[in-house]
């Protein structure tokens, strides 16, 4: 203990602590830190401050109640400026902007103590500006925030003037200001990175890279996170960058890339719900690459993990992974993949808190909008579907979300049967280079084509079904019909091809290509 | 390791091989055979040739990850038609063992270091086992389809979680011995409640848990079946051959089943077929049983021995005025009394009914029957609570020894049974020890039953008149109207040798009827001389359960001329407890007959049915006014019935007067009326007349 107060032992500590907290290695920091407030008088002020940022990096409201209980120990200027910048930090977390307000007054009054004061003074407004939607790019305070001297403060203005843009609906500007972010945090400063900002940055820039069709954007963010130095304190990011590497090798036609993306990732995984995700995005590519074999394995063991989640969560991973769930065993398990979508509805979005969400923007809509219109097309509910999923696609076109937009088309497409959709999506799909999308849409299209054009889209659905070998027992089971139904489908769609046997069929398909 | 050796001369004519392979040439020359087209394709056929003769699938890549070679079994696991791996980079074969095998071929290129491991398809039940083998500048990577084997372990596993299951958690020891009989392995979820520890019973022999030799003729290929007792446990034990591959025995295997319950379960049945339901005591059944072997043990040891025959008075009063649940509540009462009063050897018997047989193995001197009859009847001395009633119940015992009063069980219970009579024909609540004048008792109940169904119609019944007379003018006011049976051999018989033959007969009905004609002709007779001349009739409450009663009383007062007042109905307390006697009992008040209590005062002695009943007049008992000069005890009891029925308007009258001492005290206390011999005996109606005649007379003017 002595030596906690011993002032050489002190600084080091206090040194180290600061170390640990941009290093993203929040326990040895606190670690450090304990005590901190009986430290000498010199130091005091600037242990309070780190430990109450420590704090509020993993929970804001214990940074909040932290700083109450040493609210008095602050006395110089530069120490109550950076004491108020911190309780403003908390409370604009958690959204309590009076309060925040009240604190950052506090702190312009003071900002002029320090050399950066005033920098740093702009930075918060600047987030406090993104926190209330406030989308002015060209605000005064963000060219101060970003001229900070902290390289890792001055990246994480860029990131949120980053953010304003795409409030805006600028959205290269915005991948633009997210390239500079990660570009900023790995310029040589004296002190260490600030590990969780870039790494919230490259993970936004990978997303959004891979989202865009951007392949700079995601070459830069892979480049930054193989030279960053992860910790278990920002899992998550890695976690997400690296599956967003892994759908941009797929959509690039690196399928087996991917698939190694997503074992990686799930190795990763920092709970089972994102665990069952990557089972769930091997199957995907798997079946995509044609590898139904492999997709259904993975599929299994997604089934068997999402047995152990507790849904629920506020985050809503566990929602996204139900919606995946219904729409990959759809088409092989219709009954199963009901059983998830109904799931999806019982347990509603209402716990879900939009503030944790990576968009806060529209594209937040269009991600809840996709969600819910393939939750209603697995339940049958063909208008709702169709309803949700255009709103969706409206925004991810207009965002330049070439994956998702090409993604929702193939899903209108295959709703309403339209051939507009098919071309959208053969459209976005071939904003990625070697994209397989594409020619799958493609291929779909050509056997679109070639379906004689009076039938429904169930009935072309059982033509295809009927052509990969499928009985009547297994289609009553895909499609949740009954097996006389099947049977008189199965007879509308012979006759529709102009023959009345199975043979026939098959081969008057093989004639037009169709299988 | 087959694979292992195939995969190393695979590797080593890789190795041999230099000319480079285009995956072109290559497939040109799987396409079109053995065409020669070049030296290198020749090479290549070749070690394709190889890999076919290989069970397993195998496919070669380059340097670049490109598939050079693949053989049919790798074509079919990876699910692809010929040739169209041939040429491919490994990465863009989409496949568990293919483009996810590329960091591993690279890793096992690095460390030269050959990869292992499972490929698992479980939702589709296939497994393959993987083999990277790097070389210089190709890699050889082997697929075995394990999936046959796979399942059958996933089966066995299965299985052996299942019988680890069932050995575990099953009521029973399973086990298995060598041929000499000794354990081998003991296992079971029964071990730890028969306290065998598993390791105790290995190597030993199998007499440890199994009694008996059974494995003469289990080795010989007959299982057994048989039971033992261990540490207080009934063990039952399943024994089997156990063969081996060549059916050869080589031990026995068996599973030993706890029965200890079931054995239970069998001796409470086997009780229950012995023992009463009713009182828990042994029924008629273990009677004849235990009687067998106690004549026997006596007859060995030349010893004496007694049978109590006990039967509960007038029982069937209180079964049928109470209700059979009551009365069940009373057996069972009497029976733990019973229970509780006999000495430590003494076995009481309910073989049915209101009847309980006492076995006294032991008699050591003559006056023990005594003691333990008087003891039994002490016991129910006293009262019964029953549904918040107080019963008092009494019993006649009969006694019967051995050998003097019979040589065998049956006769002595008869012979018991004919000294019960006695005792209940001398009143009940008493025993009486047989003796040889009994058996004509026992024979004259018999003989009555019979005789009694034509008594009524032979006329051999009559009444008898006992005066009733008037305590304050000492004049006749009426009579009791008595039922005789004049036996054409057996003369007279009084009332309760018969009356009681006739209610469990029926004819008592009959008798009744016979009688309330009889009385209201004698009482219209009277009233011509006794202006209010009134005669008392008793009826059975069987008689009072018939609903036409009443009708039939006032129809014949109608047909004597006579008004209600002339009849008196007399009723016993027993009686009044049966509410079922109510309806014709308050008909008959309402009709205007007088409704008198018999015997008032002892019985059962509830006052809260004065309230109920319809009753007009209380007959005091003769017991209460025996003594009553002397006792004053009974001149409070008859002291406070006056009081009670003053209190009620009630009238009272005073039974078995004697003399003038008693005439003088009822009167005093206040009691209206009289009757007694005092007065005169129960005699003809020309007795009755006669009193009339004579004024009250010289010895009731003494008074």
């Amino acid at each position: 203990m002595s030596n906690k107060t011993d002032a050489s032992s002190v600084a080091d500590s206090l040194r180290d602590a600061r170390v640990a907290l941009r290093s993203a290695l929040y326990d040895a920091a606190l670690e450090l830190l304990e005590g901190c407030e009986d430290w000498p008088d010199e130091f005091v002020e600037e242990a309070i401050v780190t430990k109450a940022d420590t704090i509020g990096r993993r929970d804001a409201v214990g940074a909040v109640s932290y700083l109450t209980t040493v609210e008095d120990v602050p006395s110089s200027p530069a120490g109550r400026f950076n004491f108020a910048i911190q309780f403003g930090r908390a409370y604009a977390t958690v959204r309590a902007f009076s309060q925040a307000e009240s604190r950052y007054a506090e702190a312009r009054a003071l900002m002029h103590a320090l050399p950066d004061g005033p920098n740093t003074m702009a930075y918060h407004d600047l987030r406090m500006r993104w926190f209330r939607r406030d989308c002015d790019a060209s605000a005064p305070e963000a060219a101060l925030a970003i001229a900070h001297p902290d390289p890792s403060i001055a990246s994480a203005a860029y990131a949120y003037r980053g953010w304003l843009h795409a409030g805006a609906e600028n959205y290269p500007a915005h991948v633009a200001d997210l390239r500079r972010a990660v570009a900023y945090a790995l310029m040589p400063t004296p002190e260490p990175v600030d590990v969780l900002t870039l790494a919230s940055s490259i993970h936004a820039l990978s997303v959004v890279g891979f989202e865009t069709a951007d392949g700079d954007a995601v070459a830069a963010a892979r480049a930054a996170s193989d030279a960053l130095a992860w910790t278990p304190d920002v899992q998550f990011y890695r976690f997400d960058s690296v599956r967003a590497f892994g759908w941009d090798a797929f959509m690039r036609g690196r399928a087996g890339e991917a698939q190694w993306a997503f074992k990686d990732a799930r190795m990763l995984a920092p709970t089972t719900p994102w665990r069952v995700m990557s089972h769930l995005d091997r199957a995907y590519v798997a079946r995509m690459s044609g590898n139904e074999f492999w997709a259904a394995e993975e599929l299994a063991q997604a089934d068997a993990l999402a047995y152990d989640i507790r849904w629920g969560s506020t985050f809503g991973e566990d929602r996204a992974v139900l919606v995946l769930l219904a729409v990959l065993h759809a088409p092989t398990d219709a009954p199963r993949a009901q059983r998830y979508a109904a799931m999806y509805s019982q347990i509603g979005t209402e716990n879900v808190d939009p503030s944790l969400a990576l968009h806060q923007d529209r594209r937040a809509t269009a991600h809840a909008k996709y969600a819910e219109g393939r939750i209603e097309q697995t339940l049958g509910r063909r208008e709702a579907a169709v309803a949700a999923l255009r709103e969706a696609y409206d925004i991810f076109e207009a965002s330049s979300f070439h994956y998702r937009a090409s993604v929702t088309a193939t899903a209108l497409g295959e709703l309403t049967g339209e051939s507009k959709w098919r071309e959208a999506s053969i459209r976005h799909a071939g904003a990625y280079p070697d994209c397989p999308l594409a020619n799958h849409a493609e291929e779909a299209m050509a056997r679109e084509d070639a379906m004689p054009a009076q039938l429904s889209p169930l009935q072309r659905q059982i033509a295809r079904a009927l052509l990969s070998g499928a009985d009547v027992a297994e289609l009553s089971r895909r499609f949740s019909r009954s097996m006389f139904t099947i049977e008189r489908q199965i007879a509308t769609v012979l006759k529709a091809f102009g023959t009345d046997t199975r043979a026939a069929f098959l081969q008057e398909a093989r004639r037009r290509r169709l299988a | 390791m087959t694979l292992a050796l195939v995969a190393a001369a695979v590797i080593a004519l890789l190795t041999s091989v230099t000319a480079v392979v285009t995956a072109a040439s290559l497939r040109r020359a799987r396409l079109r055979g053995n065409a020669a087209l070049s030296a290198a394709a020749d090479a290549a056929e070749k070690r394709l040739n190889i890999l076919e003769t290989v069970g397993d699938g195998m496919y070669i890549v380059d340097e670049d990850l490109c598939i050079t070679l693949v053989n049919e079994e790798a074509e079919r696991l990876l699910r692809v038609s010929a040739g169209e791996l041939v040429g491919l980079k490994l990465q863009h074969v989409i496949d568990p063992l293919a483009s996810e095998l590329v960091p591993e071929i690279r890793e096992a290129r690095r460390t030269g270091v050959p990869v292992e491991r499972l490929q698992s398809f479980a939702a589709r039940e296939t497994w393959v086992e993987v083999r990277i083998h790097a070389a210089a500048n190709e890699t050889l990577v082997s697929l075995r389809d394990v999936s046959e084997r796979t399942r059958a372990e996933l089966r066995l596993r299965e299985n052996e979680q299942r019988l680890r299951l069932v050995t575990q958690h099953v009521d029973a020891v399973l086990w298995t011995t060598d041929r000499d009989g000794r354990f081998t392995t003991v296992s079971g979820g029964a071990l730890e409640q028969l306290g065998i520890g598993a390791d105790e019973l290995i190597a030993q022999p199998l007499d440890a848990l199994v009694g008996g030799n059974v494995l003469k003729g289990v080795f010989a290929g007959k299982p057994a079946r048989v039971e033992s007792e261990r540490a207080e446990h009934w063990l039952r034990h399943h024994v089997e051959p156990l063969s081996d591959a060549a059916s050869n025995v080589v031990g026995a295997v068996g599973v030993s089943i706890d029965i200890t319950e079931l054995k239970r379960a069998q001796d409470k049945f086997f009780d229950a077929a012995h023992r009463d339901r009713l009182t828990g005591l042994p029924n008629r059944l273990s009677l004849e049983q235990k009687l067998t072997e106690t004549v026997a043990a006596a007859e060995q040891d030349a010893r004496c021995f007694a049978v109590l025959f006990l039967d509960l008075d007038r029982f069937k009063t209180i079964n049928d005025t109470l209700g059979h649940s009551t009365g069940d509540d009373v057996l069972r009462e009497v029976a733990a009394r019973l229970q509780s009063a006999v000495r430590g050897g003494d076995i009481v018997v309910r073989p049915g009914g209101d009847e309980f047989i006492v076995l006294l193995p032991h008699i050591h001197e003559p006056d023990e029957i005594q003691l333990v009859s008087q003891r039994l009847l002490r016991s129910l001395a006293a009262p019964v609570t029953v549904r918040g009633r107080e019963l008092h119940v009494t019993a006649s015992i009969g006694a019967a020894a051995f050998p003097e009063h019979g040589g065998d069980g049956e006769a002595l219970v008869a012979h018991a049974d004919a000294a019960m009579y006695r005792a209940k024909g001398m009143g009940g609540n008493r025993y009486a020890v047989y003796d040889r004048s009994m058996e004509s008792v026992a024979v004259d109940r018999l003989a009555l039953e019979n005789e009694l169904r034509g008594a009524l119609s032979r006329g051999e019944l009559e009444l008898r008149y006992q005066p009733i007379v008037s305590l304050t003018t000492h004049e006749l006011v009426g009579c009791e109207a008595l039922v005789r049976w004049r036996h054409p051999e057996r003369g007279l018989i009084l009332p309760n040798l018969f009356i009681g033959i006739a209610e469990e007969t029926g004819s008592i009905v009959a008798i009744d009827r016979w009688v309330l004609r009889e009385a209201c002709e004698t009482a219209a007779r009277m009233r011509r001389v006794v202006p209010d001349f009134r005669v008392a009739i008793n009826v059975s409450s069987r008689d009072l359960r018939e609903p036409d009663l009443p009708d039939l009383v006032a129809r014949v007062l109608h047909e004597f001329g006579l008004p209600p007042s002339a009849l008196a109905i007399e009723i016993t307390e027993s009686v009044s407890l049966d509410d079922s006697v109510l309806p014709v009992l308050r008909k008959l008040y309402a009709l205007g007959v007088d409704i008198a209590m018999d015997d008032f005062g002892i019985g059962y002695s509830s006052l809260s049915y004065l309230k109920r009943l319809p009753i007009s007049v209380l007959k005091v008992d003769r017991s209460f006014v025996r003594d009553i000069a002397t006792d004053p005890y009974d001149e409070a009891i008859v002291t406070s019935i006056v009081a009670i029925a003053k209190a009620l308007g009630l009238r009272v009258i005073a039974e078995g007067l004697e003399d003038d001492v008693q005439i003088q005290r009822v009167t005093a206390l206040g009691c209206h009326s009289g009757q007694g011999y005092r007065f005169g005996k129960a005699d003809s109606v020309a007795a009755l007349m006669q009193l009339t005649g004579r004024a009250p007379g010289p010895r009731l003017a003494l008074a």
